[in-house]
């Protein structure tokens, strides 16, 4: 079961902070599903997975945002 | 004459509110002088419950001339609460904005607020006193000289800042927007138009300031002189920077006696409290609070221009560093307690963001899109410190495990300069005030001696407009007869009669 993380309405760099903040407090392999409507989002929440080694199982559109999932 | 009280309300040329009272003794000598700020602003309590990363934006609102010095300390807090050091790029990104903004602020007080002591002259008429006065002294043609480079300055701010004010720039662990090429080819271009325009400004001090002996004895005299401790940040080599590195101390001798990290700060600064001002004085902790008092082994020091050049070894450029050695060979060596030598000290600081400006906008990475890093920890506590043009600005943060603010304390430059600002007023107005007689130039005079600091009352009290209390007081022979008073929800709702 993911845990949901629901940042809309939050701008740059907020949706990605509270995700890295949230994966923090979760165990290794667990999943965190992120929606944001931030135009930059989907590039923030990409680079965030690349640098931290964190998987972007999906991103996709739902209900006028973005919904990441990622697994930790 | 009895008992005569002289008021300056408002003082002008400074940003922000604030007044002078000079009280005279029976035979019209100076007894006490006292620089005021009657307004009171919140921001550290309004911020708590805020999320910490609103704080670059909410901190630039504390002021509209240096907002960027507030956005970058908080940035620079931010990285710390959060666990991050900016890329090579954010970094050269941050600092070069961060060295535009001294520019253009420095020189905004040079031509248009301190300047005019100088350029047009201390007792000239006070409408004269002004940029108004500037051009008409130095000529139109100069006059748009000093305007067009700081729209170009301004206008790459807003290029890299987003904002000519209130910049968006900076983030936790690097910077919002990639500099492109063409960016990157004007700020070189600027960069070296920047360096030729701080030597005229240097050149234009030399021949109108220390080419008049009259200046020069008002610079070298005894009514702006003050012995204090300095304090400023250095770089690995002792040299001055603006954006990174450790904080220095030096006591009135010119010795180091602390030097320490953003995160020491707290065990180094403590801070007074008077009932007559909002403004409170931070002093040295170790030394400790001794009262206003110039001759006894003090905790009062001084931050900004002069006291920045005091604390280090250097300049890291070579133009600056030129300017640097002349200053202290012309002023009689280090550590330099005249404080009239602000205003060159602040002209050395121009042309050292300019060359520094030239250095930066060349680094082969500037235009590279590596401008963050995300490895966020959970944020607990954060400390960010950059020199701003007035000094020291000490942001501080603490928040809970999901980065929303407990706690706030943020130490601002003219803050630190409070004490000294007070005691320089108090020793002009001694100095130059004698048998009751005072005119506009005189009192112009003691104005000087705020002046030179480019005090920013607006941040050092960090209150919303139209709501800060404040209370009028009428004197009648020295005798406070009335206070008119306006409370902290912006009503006067108390006006009262004092017995003597």
């Amino acid at each position: 079961m993911a845990e949901v993380l629901n940042c809309k309405g939050m701008k740059c760099p907020q949706p990605v902070l509270k995700a890295a903040i949230k994966a923090n407090s979760l165990p290794k392999g667990s999943v965190l599903e992120v929606h944001a409507d931030c135009p930059s989002f989907p590039n923030d929440i990409q680079k965030w997975c690349t640098d931290t080694g964190k998987v972007l199982v999906s991103l996709v559109d739902q209900d006028g945002c973005k919904v990441a999932t990622v697994q930790l | 004459m009895s008992g005569k009280t002289i008021v300056i309300d408002p003082i002008t040329r400074l940003e922000g509110h604030g007044k002078i009272d000079i009280h005279l003794d029976d035979s019209g000598e100076v007894e006490h002088a006292y620089f005021q700020v009657p307004e009171l602003r919140g921001f550290e309590a309004f911020c708590v419950g805020r999320p910490a990363e609103e704080m670059p934006q909410i901190t630039s609102r504390i002021c509209g001339v240096c907002p960027s010095a507030h956005h970058m300390a908080a940035a620079r807090a931010l990285d710390d609460l959060f666990g991050v050091t900016p890329p090579h790029t954010a970094r050269v990104i941050r600092e070069l904005f961060y060295n535009l903004f001294m520019f253009e602020d420095h020189l905004l007080h040079f031509f248009f607020l301190g300047g005019p002591d100088f350029i047009v002259g201390p007792d000239a008429p006070k409408e004269k006193r002004n940029i108004l006065g500037v051009i008409e002294t130095v000529g139109v043609d100069v006059g748009k000289q000093v305007i067009e480079i700081r729209k170009r300055c301004r206008h790459l701010m807003a290029e890299l800042g987003g904002k000519p004010i209130h910049p968006v720039l900076g983030l936790p662990g690097g910077v919002a927007k990639q500099v492109a090429p063409e960016t990157a080819e004007a700020l070189k271009a600027f960069a070296a138009d920047a360096v030729a325009f701080a030597q005229f400004t240097l050149k234009a001090f030399d021949d109108i300031v220390l080419g008049n002996k009259t200046y020069l004895d008002i610079i070298l005299g005894d009514s702006y002189f003050l012995k204090t401790s300095y304090m400023g940040m250095v770089d690995a080599e002792n040299r001055v920077n603006f954006y990174d590195g450790d904080i220095r101390v030096v006591d009135p001798d010119g010795k180091e006696i602390e030097r320490f990290k953003p995160r020491q700060y707290a065990d180094i600064i403590a801070e007074h409290v008077e009932p007559w001002t909002y403004i409170k004085f931070p002093y040295l902790k170790k030394q400790g609070w001794n009262g206003f008092n110039e001759e006894s082994a003090t905790g009062i020091f001084r931050v900004a221009p002069i006291a920045r050049l005091n604390v280090a070894d250097g300049m890291a450029t070579p133009l600056a560093q030129e300017q640097y050695e002349r200053l202290f060979s012309t002023l009689g060596g280090k550590p330099v307690h005249n404080t009239l030598a602000i205003h060159w000290a602040r002209l050395v600081e121009v042309l050292y963001a300019a060359e520094r400006l030239l250095e930066l906008a060349s680094d082969t990475e500037l235009t590279s899109d590596n401008i963050r890093n995300m490895q966020f920890a959970t944020p607990k506590e954060g400390v960010g410190i950059v020199e701003a043009p007035r000094g020291t600005l000490i942001h501080h943060y603490e928040t809970d495990q999901n980065g929303m603010l407990t706690g706030a304390n943020l130490i601002v430059a003219t803050l630190n300069n409070s004490a000294a600002i007070n005691m320089s007023v108090e020793k002009a107005a001694r100095s130059l005030i004698h048998k009751g007689n005072v005119n506009d130039g005189l009192l112009n005079m003691v104005e000087m001696a705020f002046r030179a600091y480019d005090p920013c009352l607006s941040c050092a009290t960090h209150a919303m407009p139209g709501k800060m209390p404040l209370e009028a007081r009428i004197y009648k022979q020295g005798n406070m007869e009335y206070a008119l008073v306006r409370d902290d929800d912006g009503n006067q709702h108390c006006t009262y009669k004092r017995s003597n």
